[in-house]
C-alpha cells in the first residue's frame, strides 16, 4: 500500500458522503407532514406556525435551505434539533457512544462464531459438523432480529434471569457490567452478520483449498493445520473482510431496531424518533453522521485488504 | 523391479469419481526412478501424466484415489501412509515443482516465509539459521539480490525468477527425488532455457533423481536420460531417451516425435484423430483408432509394455514393425510466395502506449507508473497472399501489435495503410470483412450460449444477406475439416481442437482477405496443433489469403510462415524470409532464441546461448538497444545507441552489429526528409 492509493481512496469519499447528504435531505423534506405542526401541536395558531416556519428557515427555496445547511455542516455545525432544546451534534456526541459500542461489540461475537465454523465447515465438507454450520447460518439469516431479540429476552433475562436485558452501561463506567448488558443485543445483532461471515468464509475456503498453492504448501510436508491456516486462511480472508465492510451497513441498520427493544440508548433510538416528529436537521445529522461512519469504515476495510493482500498496491 | 530403486512405481491405477462415474485415469503403470537418474513422463493432455506425478506425491484431488498398485519410497509403502506420515516424506525425502509458479505461491506469505516453513518443517534449526539458508538457496537458484528477494511478495517476482523460488524450496531440504511436473510451461522460451539449465545442474551437483513430467519432447530430450511416454493413461513406451526418440518402437511415439514442428528443416507429418477421453477409451490397444498399422489383433486385449529391441514397448506388432522413424522424410516445401506481389497491409512507424492509470484521480496524482509503450514505432507490411510470423516472447506487444492492423485498438501514433488507404479512410465494416482475427483461447471467444450454427449464422448473414445460410454453414464446417452437424452443438460439447475449427469458420464466414490469428494453437496438445496449421494453411492457399501469424512459439512459426518478424520490447529486431532467418539469424536475440528452443532429436547437439537475466519491465525499458540488458554481443555504444532496422523488409535487422544507423538519426532529421 502506498499513499497513492490512501490518497486516491480518500478523495472518492468525498463524492458518496455529498451525494448522500443530497439524497437525504430531499427524502426527509418530501415526506409528508410537517414538523412545526407536529411540534405545536394541532390546535396552534396559524400565526405560531408561521412565526416558527420563519424562525427555522423552512419558507425559504428548498435548494436555500440545503445550501444553509450544508454550508453548516462543512463548518462542523449540523444545525439546531426542532423538537429538542439541543444541538444535533450535541444529541448525535450522546448517542454514538452506546451505538457503536453495539456494532463493535456484535461484530466481535459474530467474527468469533463465524470465522472458525466457516473454516471447519469447508475443512470438512460433506461432514456433519458441515451441515449444523450450512443449517446454522441459514437459520441466523432467516430470523428476523426483533424476534430473535425478544427470545432472548424471554429466555435469558425473563425466565432464567442470567443477563439483563439490555440497558447500555458506558463501558468505561464499569467494564464488567457493560459487558453483560451488551451480550443480548450483540447477539441479537450479530447472529445474521455471523451467519453471512461464516458463509461467506465457508465458499471462499473451499475456493481456495482446492488451488495449486494448497497443494504446494501440502507438497512441502506442511501439517495440515499450517497448511489451512498459514496458507489458505490467509487468502481466503480476503473477500470475507470485504463482505464484513460491505454488511457493516446492515450491522447499522440492525441496531435501528434492536436498539428499541433492548432499550438501548443510541443513534438507532435517535433516528426513530427523530423521524417520527420530522425532526428534519437531526435525521439529516443522523443519517449523514452514519453514513460517514459506513464510509469511513469502509476505508478502514480497504486498507486492511491492501495491508493483508500485498498485491493490492501494484494493480 | 530392481531393489536398490530409489523409487518404485508398480501397477498404478489411478481412478477419479465423477458424475458419469468412476473414471480410470492411470493404468498399471510401473516405472523405477535409481538414485541420480532423470526419467521423463512425457504425452499429451490426457495422458495421465500428471495424475501418475500426483498420485506418487499423495497430492490427487479429493475425488480421485490410487485404486491398486503401489509406490515404494526406499523401501516404504506411500500409497497407504496416512496424511502425517506422508508429510514426513513429502519435501524431504520427494519434492515438487509446480507447473505455474504464479498460482503455486502463496500470494500472502514473503517467498522467505514459505521456503523457512518448509527448512522448519524437516530440519531441527533455528529460525535465523532457516532464513540464512532461504538466502542460500535463493542465490543458489541465481537469484539476483537474494537478501531483498526473500522479503519480497511472489507477485514482485517475475515468472522465472518465481520457477526458481519453487527449485529453491524444492530443494531446500536436499530431497533424493525432485518431481517437476511441467516446470517451464508458463514460462517464455529463453527463460526455460535458464531454468531447464539450471534444473540439470542443480540435479547432478547433488545426486538426486528427477521426474520431469512434460507435453515437451524437446525438453525431455534435452534434459532427461530415460524416458517413459504415456498415451490414454498407459505407458507406451519406455527406455533411454537416446534409443526411444531415434528408434521408437510404438508407434504413438513415432507419431508424436514426427508431428512435433521443428526448427529443423522438416516438415511435420501430421498425426490424425484425437486422444480417447479416460471414460471412452477402446477395448485393445488405446492408440488403435489413429494407428495406421492397427490390425484386428491390436483390438483384443490392452497390450503389455513388452521388450523391444533395448527398450520396451506396448504394441502387439513391434516385431514386424521394427524400429520406426522419428524423423519425417519430406523437405518443408518452399513457399511459392514471390515477393512481387502487391502490399495490402503497411504500417509506418505504430506506437501504442498504454497508462497504467485507471482512474482520473490516479492521473491528477503525482508519482504513479510510467506508461508502457506496448509498440515503439514498428514499420511491418504485409504482401497479398503472404503469411507474416510475428514472433516474440510476452512483454513483445506482439498481441498489440495484431490488433492495432485491425484496429481492434486504437494507437498512439503512426500510420497503417490497408489496400494503398489510410486505415482511417477505410470504413469499418469494409476491414470488418476484409481482415479476421482468430484468438487465442477459443473458450474465450465463442459465445457459450449459442450453438455453432448460431455463431456461424450471424457472421455469415453480418456478411451477405442474401445466401442460403444454411448451406453456408455446413460449407464453412465442412472446410474447416468438421463434420456439418456440430452447428448443432454447444462450445463447451468440443474439444479445444474443435472450437479453434469454430474460430477459424466463423472469421472465414465474411470471406476476408487477410486473417489475424493470435496463438491459435498455443492452448492445443502437439498433435492437434499440427492439424490447426495444416489446415490453416491449405485454407490461405486455397483462398489467396494473407496471414499474419503471432506466436511465441518458433518451431510453430518455422512452419507456417513465409516471412518472420522478431519482436522484443515493442520492437521488431529482425525480419527476413523465414528460410533465412532461421538458417542465419542475424539479430543476437533472434540467434539466442533459436538455440533456446529444445530439440526433440537427442543427436543434435547444439551449442546453446543461454540469455542471462530477465526480459526487462516494458515500464522502464533500458536507454540505449532494448536488448543491451541481455545481449551477449552488447558493445560499449549498444548502451546509448538506439539501434534502427534497416534492411529492405526482407531482410532488416535492427543491431549495431550490421549497421550503425540509429533511431535517434531518424528524429535529427527534419520530417520530410525521412519518406
Ligand atoms: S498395438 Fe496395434 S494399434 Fe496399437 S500401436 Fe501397435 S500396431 Fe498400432
Ligand atoms: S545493438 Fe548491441 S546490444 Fe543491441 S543487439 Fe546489437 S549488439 Fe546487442
Amino acid at each position: 500500500m502506498n499513499y497513492r492509493h490512501v490518497a486516491i481512496r480518500v478523495l472518492q469519499t468525498v463524492p458518496v458522503l455529498f451525494g448522500v447528504s443530497v439524497v437525504v435531505f430531499i427524502i426527509i423534506h418530501s415526506a409528508p407532514g410537517d414538523p412545526v405542526v407536529n411540534l405545536l401541536g394541532i390546535q396552534a395558531t396559524e400565526e405560531n406556525v408561521a412565526q416558527l416556519r420563519e424562525a427555522y428557515g423552512l419558507n425559504e427555496p428548498l435548494y436555500v435551505q440545503y445550501l444553509h445547511w450544508i454550508s453548516g455542516v462543512l463548518q462542523g455545525d449540523l444545525g439546531q434539533s426542532i423538537t429538542r432544546e439541543r444541538s444535533v451534534s450535541a444529541l448525535i456526541l450522546s448517542r454514538l457512544p452506546a451505538t457503536l459500542f453495539l456494532a463493535v461489540a456484535s461484530m466481535v461475537v459474530a467474527t468469533v462464531i463465524a470465522i472458525p465454523a466457516g473454516v471447519v465447515s469447508a475443512v470438512r465438507k460433506g461432514s456433519v459438523s458441515d451441515h449444523t454450520v450450512t443449517v446454522g447460518a441459514l437459520t441466523g439469516i432467516s430470523v428476523p432480529n426483533f424476534w430473535l431479540g425478544l427470545i432472548l429476552i424471554l429466555v435469558f433475562a425473563r425466565t432464567f434471569e442470567l443477563l439483563p436485558p439490555g440497558n447500555y452501561v458506558s463501558p468505561a463506567a464499569n467494564p464488567v457490567e457493560s459487558l453483560k448488558h451488551v451480550l443480548l443485543p450483540a447477539i441479537t445483532v450479530g447472529t445474521a452478520y455471523a451467519a453471512l461471515l461464516a458463509r461467506q468464509t465457508r465458499s471462499s475456503m473451499l475456493d481456495n483449498i482446492n488451488r495449486e498453492y494448497v497443494k504446494m504448501a501440502k507438497s512441502k510436508g506442511l501439517s495440515s493445520r499450517k497448511v489451512f491456516v498459514r496458507h489458505a486462511l490467509k487468502q481466503a480472508l480476503l473477500p470475507v473482510i470485504t463482505v464484513a465492510g460491505l454488511q457493516f451497513g446492515y450491522l447499522l441498520s440492525a441496531t435501528v431496531v434492536v436498539e428499541q427493544i433492548f432499550a438501548w440508548p443510541g443513534m438507532g433510538r435517535l433516528i426513530w424518533s427523530a423521524v417520527r416528529q420530522q425532526d428534519y436537521p437531526t435525521v439529516q445529522g443522523t443519517v449523514l453522521v452514519i453514513a460517514a461512519l459506513f464510509v469511513f469504515i469502509n476505508l478502514l476495510v480497504d486498507m486492511a485488504y491492501a495491508y493483508l493482500d500485498p498485491r493490492v498496491s501494484v494493480s | 523391479m530392481s531393489d536398490h530403486s530409489l523409487l518404485s512405481v508398480e501397477g498404478l491405477t489411478t481412478e477419479f469419481a465423477t458424475q458419469h462415474g468412476r473414471i480410470t485415469a492411470v493404468k498399471d503403470v510401473s516405472f523405477d526412478l535409481e538414485p541420480g537418474e532423470r526419467l521423463g513422463i512425457v504425452g499429451e493432455s490426457g495422458s495421465g501424466k500428471s495424475v501418475t506425478a500426483r498420485s506418487v506425491m499423495g497430492l490427487l484431488d479429493e475425488n480421485g484415489r490410487v485404486a491398486s498398485g503401489s509406490v515404494t519410497l526406499g523401501g516404504r509403502e506411500l500409497t497407504d501412509m496416512s496424511e502425517s506420515e506422508l508429510g514426513d516424506v513429502r519435501g524431504s525425502e520427494i519434492a515438487m515443482i509446480f507447473q505455474d509458479p504464479m498460482s503455486s505461491l502463496t500470494p500472502v506469505l514473503t517467498v522467505g516465509t514459505q521456503i523457512v516453513e518448509t527448512i522448519l518443517e524437516h530440519r531441527d534449526v533455528s529460525e535465523t539459521d532457516a532464513r540464512e539458508r532461504a538466502i542460500e538457496l535463493l542465490d543458489r537458484v541465481r537469484i539476483p539480490d537474494p537478501e531483498s528477494v526473500v522479503d519480497a511478495y511472489p507477485h514482485e517476482l517475475s515468472g522465472g525468477q518465481r520457477q526458481r523460488v519453487l527449485i529453491a524450496i524444492a530443494i531446500s531440504t536436499d530431497p533424493d527425488i525432485l518431481v517437476a511436473d511441467e516446470p517451464t510451461t508458463a514460462l517464455d522460451v529463453t527463460i526455460q532455457a535458464q531454468i531447464l539449465d539450471l534444473l540439470v545442474e542443480l540435479v547432478d551437483d547433488r545426486g538426486m533423481g528427477l521426474i520431469q513430467i512434460t507435453h515437451d519432447l524437446g525438453v525431455v530430450a534435452e534434459t532427461c536420460d530415460n524416458v517413459a511416454v504415456m498415451y490414454a493413461g498407459r505407458i507406451v513406451e519406455r527406455g533411454p531417451v537416446s534409443e526411444v526418440f531415434v528408434t521408437p518402437r510404438h508407434p504413438y511415439t513415432a507419431g508424436l516425435l514426427r508431428s512435433t514442428p521443428r526448427i529443423a528443416d522438416v516438415e511435420p507429418d501430421l498425426l490424425a484423430g484425437t486422444v480417447p477421453d479416460p471414460g471412452e477409451r477402446p477395448t485393445g490397444c488405446n492408440f488403435a483408432s489413429r494407428c495406421s498399422h492397427a490390425t484386428d489383433d491390436c483390438r483384443t486385449g490392452d497390450p503389455p509394455l513388452e521388450r523391444a529391441g533395448n527398450h520396451e514397448a506396448a504394441c502387439v506388432r513391434t516385431a514386424q514393425l521394427g524400429p520406426l522413424e522419428p524423423v519425417p522424410n519430406v523437405q518443408r516445401h518452399e513457399s511459392d510466395h514471390s515477393a512481387s506481389t502487391s502490399t495490402l497491409i503497411d504500417s509506418n512507424d505504430v506506437r501504442k502506449e498504454f497508462s497504467s492509470a485507471d482512474s482520473l484521480l490516479d492521473r491528477l496524482l503525482p508519482g504513479g507508473d510510467p506508461p508502457v509503450k506496448a509498440v515503439d514505432g514498428v514499420d511491418v507490411s504485409l504482401a497479398e497472399g503472404e503469411t507474416l510470423g510475428l514472433v516474440g516472447e510476452s512483454g513483445s506487444g506482439k498481441t498489440t501489435l495484431g490488433r492495432l492492423l485491425l484496429e481492434l485498438t486504437d494507437r498512439s501514433d503512426g500510420e497503417i495503410r490497408f489496400d494503398g488507404r489510410p486505415l482511417t479512410e477505410v470504413p469499418e465494416d469494409e476491414l470488418r470483412s476484409r481482415i479476421q482475427f482468430v484468438f487465442q483461447d477459443p473458450n474465450s471467444s465463442l459465445n457459450p450460449r449459442q450453438t455453432v450454427g448460431t455463431i456461424l449464422q450471424y457472421a455469415v448473414q453480418k456478411h451477405d444477406e442474401g445466401v442460403d445460410v444454411d448451406s453456408r454453414v455446413r460449407e464453412l464446417l465442412r472446410e474447416v475439416g468438421l463434420d456439418p452437424e456440430t452447428r448443432h452443438d454447444y462450445p463447451h460439447q468440443l474439444s479445444g481442437g474443435q472450437k479453434q475449427r469454430v474460430g477459424v469458420a466463423r472469421a472465414l464466414a465474411v470471406d476476408p482477405d487477410v486473417i489475424v490469428a493470435d496463438e491459435p494453437t498455443s492452448a492445443l496438445d502437439v498433435s492437434v496443433q499440427g492439424q490447426l496449421l495444416e489446415l490453416l494453411e491449405e485454407i490461405k492457399l486455397e483462398r489467396g489469403l494473407s496471414m499474419l501469424f503471432i506466436s511465441h512459439d518458433l518451431s510453430v512459426i518455422r512452419h507456417i510462415s513465409d516471412r518472420v518478424a522478431v519482436m522484443y520490447l515493442g520492437r521488431l529486431v529482425e525480419v527476413a524470409a523465414t528460410e533465412e532467418l532461421f538458417e542465419s539469424p542475424r539479430h543476437p536475440y533472434t540467434e539466442a532464441l533459436l538455440s533456446a528452443v529444445p530439440d526433440p532429436d537427442p543427436r543434435v547437439d547444439s551449442e546453446r546461448i543461454i540469455l542471462e537475466g530477465e526480459i526487462p519491465d516494458p515500464k522502464r525499458p533500458p536507454d540505449g538497444c532494448n536488448f543491451v540488458t541481455r545481449c551477449p554481443e552488447a558493445m560499449p555504444e549498444c548502451e546509448h545507441d538506439d539501434p534502427k532496422l534497416v534492411g529492405d523488409g526482407e531482410d532488416s535487422v535492427a543491431c549495431l552489429l550490421h549497421n550503425d544507423a540509429t533511431r535517434a538519426d531518424d528524429r535529427r532529421r527534419p520530417k520530410a526528409d525521412r519518406e
